[in-house]
């Protein structure tokens, strides 16, 4: 089996919330990548920021100040 | 029920194909159905079953076709399929040839085709069984160079054994030839060899 | 890459026809008058054919060829002259002649022709041998051999089946090349296996046979297509029995491992219909019965000779470097002809 590491994911709302907070993060250099939402938060389909679990600071503080929404933000074994 | 055809098969492939599918079918075991040309593969495999210790009934079919079906128990499947001996490469058990033809996944929208592509490329780094080669070709070429957000998962896979290769052709035609930052360069023949001889081709 | 796939596609003695069709065949044959210099021809079972043509001396002729079992064309030309000239050792005779008999597809590369006589060339040269000729046919596969010609004293030949109660069993090579072969070409024989296995292959049984000269052989044979206990079978010649210690078999360790991961050949199970009835195993572990039936190419002697030489030449043998072990003794006729027990042999066991 593949060893599992801590990181942070967080999810959105819709498909095109997640594509905007990434080109978001890209373009202010925020840690972090889009993945497919990991089989542990849901079974269906969408896409979620994973960042280095101490980027929450950093991450909740960025996407609020543009106004960007997000659903959850949690540190996972991925 | 799993059907492995080995018919025109020379011993002892039919051996090595119903040892890959009995492994294929994990630890609920189940059944391995094996056609073969000739009675000594029969009796080859019967050999084999009765070693194991699994159930296993023959039968001819007709001239030159005999079917050999075994019985597998649950939790009869042993972790690893061969000894130490018999080398394993990184794919044990079935050839599967990931074909990355295009820079986006599926068709539809051109920005949501490239996350998708990403995100596939990511998910397929995360299995627990990965493809023994990734093939990059036309639009695919852009994924194994500079400023590809899949470089970590490509290389991540490459360190694992898995084969990257990408068409030589299509880096020339994009202008991406001092770009390729992940695998190897290769051409339309091995790209058709290894297709043609894979077991299972994954287009996403 | 494409060719060498094509070059082999299983051969060696694994490519024989098995004894019990050859048998058949060969029982209906036209015999024509008996001419009593043919001293071993078709009634017995032996490697090849003894024709006097003197009080003292004797042709001794033999013919073997068959599709190549490795990748490289320059060492499947050395195994397939090693395999052949080794019938000229089992009888005891030395090499004089040697002519080529090559199968070659038109559209093949001849550079790869080149390197398979040139590999065979380099074994009758090493047998003390002239290779004199040849003949060629384009096929649809490869296929090369050599016709040999040698020479022996009438009173010295060796014959398979003049085995005696009492007689101990020497075996002067591995067992287990078949298996490696077969295990090699779907990718599951590791690397320094089939070296090792190659190097016995190419190994002339000039060495060993040169060994016994010096002793009393009762009975040789080289153990080829049949397998060790097929070509033991033939030297029991339905009036003796014998012992076989299968832990002192001499065997590489490696096709234990493939035969214990059914890397079988079917020339293999065809052995164990042929040879089987005429065997018990008492305790000997699944892959130890396949590797004592699996074909080989290019095998070792098996001789037979009374108890109070054997040790001289078992030492003789090992000398020249070659894995030769006592493995059995011959007995009195009883059943099951070959018993085959998993220890050690032992000195008067």
């Amino acid at each position: 089996m593949r060893e599992k590491r801590p990181a942070l994911i967080v999810t959105f709302p819709t498909t095109a919330a997640a594509m905007e907070a990434e080109r978001f993060c890209l373009a202010q250099g925020i840690p972090g990548r889009v993945i497919p939402v990991p089989r542990e938060i849901t079974a269906g389909c969408g896409l979620a920021w994973k960042a280095p679990p101490e980027a929450e600071a950093q991450m909740t503080e960025a996407l609020g100040a543009a106004g960007l929404t997000w659903s959850d933000m949690r540190v996972l074994l991925v | 029920m799993m059907r492995v055809n080995a018919m025109g098969d020379a011993c002892p492939i039919p051996v090595v194909k119903t040892k890959n599918a009995i492994q294929s079918l994990g630890e609920a075991g189940g059944m391995v159905e094996t056609l073969v040309d000739n009675e000594i593969a029969v009796q080859n495999l019967m050999k084999m079953a009765q070693q194991k210790g699994y159930s296993v009934k023959s039968e001819k079919l007709g001239a030159g076709r005999f079917q050999v079906v075994m019985t597998v128990g649950p939790g009869a499947v042993e972790d690893s399929g061969l000894a130490e001996c018999c080398i394993a490469p990184v794919s044990e058990g079935r050839n599967v040839v990931a074909a990355i033809s295009s820079g986006t996944m599926g068709t539809g929208a051109e920005e949501l085709g490239r996350t998708l592509l990403k995100g596939f490329l990511y998910a397929l780094s995360q299995q627990d069984q990965l493809p023994r080669t990734i093939l990059f070709y036309n639009g695919g070429a852009s994924i194994t160079c500079e400023g590809s957000a899949s470089l970590e998962d490509l290389k991540s896979m490459e360190a694992q054994g898995v084969e990257i290769l990408t068409c030589g052709t299509c880096l020339d035609f994009y202008g991406l030839k001092d770009q390729l930052r992940v695998g190897e360069v290769t051409n339309m023949y091995t790209i058709a060899e290894k297709l043609t001889g894979a077991d299972l081709v994954v287009k996403p | 890459m494409e060719e060498k796939i094509t070059f082999c596609t299983g051969g060696g003695c694994t490519a024989k026809l098995g004894a019990g069709i050859l048998e058949h065949v060969l029982a209906r044959l036209p015999k024509g008058p008996a001419d009593p210099d043919l001293l071993v021809g078709y009634d017995s079972r032996d490697d090849a054919a003894v024709y006097r043509v003197s009080e003292d001396l004797a042709v001794v002729q033999t013919l073997d060829f068959f599709p190549p079992m490795v990748d490289d064309p320059y060492t499947f030309g050395r195994i397939a002259a090693a395999n052949a000239l080794s019938d000229i050792y089992a009888m005891g005779g030395t090499v004089k002649t040697a002519l080529n008999i090559v199968c070659f597809p038109e559209q093949m590369d001849l550079n790869l022709l080149g390197e398979i006589l040139r590999g065979g060339s380099e074994k009758v040269i090493e047998a003390g041998g002239t290779l004199a000729g040849g003949h060629s046919i384009a096929d649809s596969g490869v296929k090369y051999g050599l016709s040999v010609t040698g020479l022996v004293h009438p009173d010295k030949i060796y014959p398979n089946n003049g085995g005696q109660p009492g007689d101990c069993l020497i075996l002067t090579k591995k067992l287990g090349v078949g298996i490696l072969c077969t295990a090699h070409r779907v990718g599951e024989a590791p690397a320094e296996a089939m070296d090792a296995a190659i190097s016995s292959m190419t190994t002339l049984n000039k060495y060993a046979a040169g060994c016994c000269r010096a002793y009393d052989i009762h009975a040789c044979t080289d153990v080829t297509g049949f397998g060790f206990l097929g070509h033991l079978h033939e030297m029991m010649d339905g009036r003796l029995s014998c012992h076989v210690h299968a832990g002192s078999v001499p065997v590489f360790p490696q096709a234990l491992d493939c035969a214990g991961e059914f890397l079988l050949t079917a020339a293999g199970q065809r052995n164990r219909n042929h040879t089987g009835p005429f065997v018990r195993f008492e305790g000997v572990p699944f892959a130890m019965e396949e590797v004592l039936f699996d074909p080989q190419t290019s095998g070792g002697l098996l001789i037979a000779l009374s108890p109070a030489e054997a040790p001289k030449l078992l030492a003789d043998l090992k000398e020249t470097g070659a894995p030769a072990a006592m493995v059995g003794r011959i007995e009195a006729r009883r059943e099951p002809e070959i018993l085959v027990t998993n220890d050690e042999y032992k000195e008067d066991a």
